[in-house]
């Protein structure tokens, strides 16, 4: 399936869980220098404190 | 000095702690949208968003609704002159913020979303915050602006 979004946040705060329509949504993590930050999720793709 | 809105109430009470949440729509594709569930995470445990200014809209047409169990709908249609979203929402884990935003173009494009927020190290302190601010002020469920509250805060 298509990635159809992708949506970036800042680690640490909030976490998002998204779906977008048709397709799949990626999410990026990164620290506050935009450098991207490894995120552990479940088998389900949900983020893991 | 006079207490003039809501947030500003919060502030002087030292309830919470303030801070902005960054939330980038890096690429939409033309004619779909996308639904972000927003909650907290380390180091907090619940955390109040009053306020989404989006920016660096591109292409120029976008929708965004901005939706929770408390606030209800709130659907505004994104424009150079407009592009701030302002309500109260309580978030914690069983209560998400719900934003959805739809590109209306046939083109791809981003978005950019800075959530203003008070931040609580616990559930129970935000609930027992958000208990007193009732008390105190009228706050009621179900409303989308903080109003009552805000003119209740210039008299008092």
């Amino acid at each position: 399936m298509a990635i159809l979004a992708v949506i970036r946040i800042l680690t640490g705060g909030i976490k998002v869980a998204a779906r977008s329509s048709g397709g799949e949504t990626k999410i990026v993590h990164t620290d506050t220098a935009g450098r991207p930050v490894p995120v552990t999720t479940d088998r389900s793709g949900r983020v893991v404190d | 000095m006079p207490v003039t809105t809501l947030f500003s109430l919060f502030r002087s009470r030292g309830w919470g702690r303030q801070s902005e949440q960054q939330l980038d729509v890096l690429y939409l594709a033309g004619n779909t949208s996308t639904t972000a569930a927003v909650t907290p995470t380390s180091p907090y445990s619940a955390l109040v968003v009053h306020l989404i200014t989006f920016h660096r809209l591109l292409p120029g047409a976008w929708k965004v609704t901005v939706s929770q169990r408390e606030v209800g709908v709130h659907t505004v249609q994104l424009s150079s002159d407009l592009a701030d979203v302002s309500f109260w929402a309580w978030v914690d884990d069983q209560n998400p913020l719900l934003i959805t935003v739809e590109n209306r173009t046939d083109f791809p494009g981003f978005v950019g979303a800075t959530l203003a927020t008070i931040n609580f190290d616990t559930l129970e302190q935000m609930q027992r915050i958000k208990s007193q601010a009732s008390e105190e002020f009228g706050l009621s469920e179900g409303t989308l602006s903080p109003g009552p509250a805000q003119e209740q805060a210039r008299r008092g």
